[in-house]
């Protein structure tokens, strides 16, 4: 264990958040991340301190301010529907980590008595 | 003097006038990256073989008299998040160690277009999240001045090769304050421009709203040149401003090199004369060390010398920027990251069921700790339920620390303070405790949230060798502003060039600001230390 590591421990004081094994759950389906026993602790405890952290903000009056999300106003671009991008694909498939005929292959994501259905409910 | 220790300005002015060749600025480059990469550690990717090809390239166009640019020749490193054709673009992550990309970003376009040479990708955090470039895949960069310290972040791979003249330029890019905190560390100076200034297009996306990539030099002129080609108005970024003249933007390029040339031909006397300089007091309380402090302070009282108006104020609101910066910034990381699903680029696990599964696998391998505390805060403050307390809580705050800064603008010309709280931490001191390294963001991160200019500057060294950094801010737009009164402030210093550069014998050596001159040990000349 090193310095810091010592020092941590005996500064914790549990997080004033305390975030549920259901929360984090649901954290890493949204986030699409596979926690093993031990990142899914850690990850509890520090999302709980970086919350605690972030209530500061409640101590600010927002009321009545529009929230902003760019600084300059953003109007939409547009241009003409032209393509002036050559054939891509070659150079797409190449970092590709499975291809199969010029495509990318990923695994089935339609069951064999879906797809069936839904082969039939077309004609 | 060694060839890797001119500016970029003198080695492509030497290659202009044949004393010199782009391919032997190139060598000099990579025979330094020998010496010292085995420690060092500031690139990703060297590449070599294609760098001696461009200034091959290149050579024959300025022979040809076709490439006159104040830039041609020189070679660049650039941070590993901006896609280079054919070069790999890893983002210091294992997720993207093999990927290649099939096209190149329009920061580093310009680039090849003014006839620079690209030497290699830099070393940086992990998607560009930290402070220290230690969550990098590839392992630490270390800090030239003293190996046992971090180069700061994320672009820390980019300031280290400029401080140790493995590359006379560099780009990087800030989110937070990511070229100027490890400029600061590497006494190395970086701007990162008003946003929309530099095209992000081809930037690896961590907050869109925040990103901004910006140069990386040993002086301002070298900045400045460097901003100069970087800069303008691209359509394949949606969020790039336009050069018509409206918004404040000359018509025709932005020319901030020329402006400095003009006030050097003037004589730079008195050249700050009526500039309004405020000091946000606020910036120097509690955590500023106290040599920061005194260093930043001795560069205020240089400038009130070259006939600035400097004074203190009260900047509102600074202890809300890092908890709105990091809902905000890991909100639109968790979004941008998003796309990294083991499908068309990047890691995918070897074993899985199913296309969730794979997803899963794919990231959780795929991505380091630092990147999983992120994504989750980012994919927690969005989700339903919090979304209004923590994101748009978050945004609006960010309008209010607008406003803040637009009230400071009212009455000065330029912000000035420290770029960081301390010099370098050392090596392994950072990650163990995430908030206390956030911390260490406080006084840059404001600066991304209202979409300011902002360069930091060399002003001092530490008792342990390591240099201090000060920040200057202006209005948007304001980035000729900050380059004159940073080139008045850089011609009362001498310079120091970093001890690991230099394969001669060091020469006489004297502080970095000649009038204030604190005591400080390292600065005594060689021959009398003997």
């Amino acid at each position: 264990m090193s310095q810091q590591e010592k020092e941590r421990n005996v500064q914790a004081v549990p997080p004033k958040h305390v975030i549920s094994d259901d929360t984090i759950e649901y954290v890493g389906i949204l986030a699409k991340l596979d926690l093993s026993e031990q990142e899914r602790e850690q990850a509890k405890e520090d999302m709980g301190r970086m919350l605690d952290y972030i209530d500061k903000l409640n101590a600010l009056n927002t009321k009545d301010v529009e929230p902003m999300t760019h600084i300059f106003p953003l109007e939409n671009v547009f241009r003409e529907d032209r393509i002036t991008n050559g054939d891509g694909r070659q150079a797409a498939l190449k970092n590709a980590p499975v291809q199969k005929n010029g495509s990318f292959q990923v695994p089935k994501t339609v069951d064999d008595d879906r797809a069936a259905r839904v082969k039939v409910s077309g004609q | 003097m060694e060839l890797t220790a001119l500016t970029a300005a003198a080695l492509a002015e030497k290659i202009q006038k044949k004393e010199l060749t782009a391919k032997a600025a190139v060598q000099a480059c990579l025979q330094q990256m020998r010496r010292l990469e085995p420690e060092l550690n500031s690139f990703v990717t060297i590449d070599e073989k294609g760098a001696l090809a461009q200034a091959e390239e290149v050579q024959q166009k300025i022979d040809a008299g076709e490439l006159t640019g104040p830039l041609a020749g020189v070679p660049i490193a650039l941070k590993d998040n901006l896609c280079t054709e054919g070069l790999r673009t890893t983002c210091s992550s294992r997720m993207l160690e093999q990927f290649t990309p099939g096209y190149t970003a329009e920061a580093v376009r310009r680039l090849q277009k003014a006839g620079m040479i690209i030497l290699g990708k830099t070393n940086m955090d992990e998607f560009a999240m930290g402070s220290t470039t230690e969550t990098s895949y590839f392992g630490a960069t270390k800090n030239p001045w003293n190996l046992a310290h971090v180069p700061g972040g994320s672009s820390g791979g980019s300031c280290a090769a400029v401080a140790a003249e493995e590359c006379f330029l560099a780009l990087g890019s800030d989110t937070g304050g990511s070229i100027r905190q490890p400029s600061a560390f590497c006494g190395v100076t970086g701007i990162k421009p008003t946003y929309g200034t530099v095209s992000r297009y081809g930037l690896i996306a961590y907050g869109s709203s925040l990103d901004q990539i910006g140069p990386i030099a040993r002086d301002v002129m070298d900045c400045a040149l460097l901003l100069d080609v970087i800069a303008g108005w691209d359509a394949k970024d949606s969020t790039s401003i336009r050069q018509d003249g409206a918004g404040g933007m000359p018509p025709g390029g932005y020319g901030f090199a020329e402006a400095l040339r003009a006030e050097e031909a003037a004589g730079m006397v008195k050249c700050l004369q009526g500039l309004r300089i405020g000091i946000p007091r606020d910036y120097f309380g509690q955590g500023l060390d106290p040599e920061v402090k005194t260093s930043v302070l001795a560069a205020a009282q240089t400038l009130a010398c070259l006939g600035a108006e400097v004074e203190e104020f009260h900047l509102g609101l600074v202890d809300y920027a890092i908890p709105a910066y990091y809902v905000i910034a890991c909100a639109e990381a968790s979004s941008n990251l998003a796309r990294f699903d083991g499908v068309k680029y990047g890691h995918r696990a070897a074993a899985y069921e199913g296309l969730h599964q794979m997803y899963k696998r794919t990231r959780s391998e795929g991505f380091g700790p630092e990147v999983k505390r992120r994504i989750m805060l980012g994919a927690f403050v969005l989700s339903s339920g919090y979304y209004d307390a923590y994101y748009l809580k978050a945004l609006r705050t960010k309008a209010l620390i607008k406003q803040e800064f637009d009230k400071a603008f009212a009455r000065y010309d330029l912000l000035l303070g420290p770029t960081a709280p301390t010099t370098a931490p050392r090596l392994g001191e950072s990650l163990a405790d995430p908030i206390q390294m956030y911390l260490g963001d406080v006084y840059t991160v404001a600066v991304n949230l209202a979409g300011l200019p902002s360069m930091s500057l060399s002003c001092g060294i530490d008792p342990a060798g390591l240099p201090i950094g000060l920040q200057l801010i202006a209005d948007c737009f304001g980035e000729s502003r900050l380059l004159r009164a940073a080139y008045a402030l850089e011609q009362t210093r001498t310079e120091r060039r970093c001890p690991l550069a230099q394969t001669e014998q060091p020469g006489a050596e004297q502080t970095i600001f000649a009038p204030a001159g604190p005591s400080d040990a390292g600065s005594e000349p060689a021959e009398r230390s003997e």
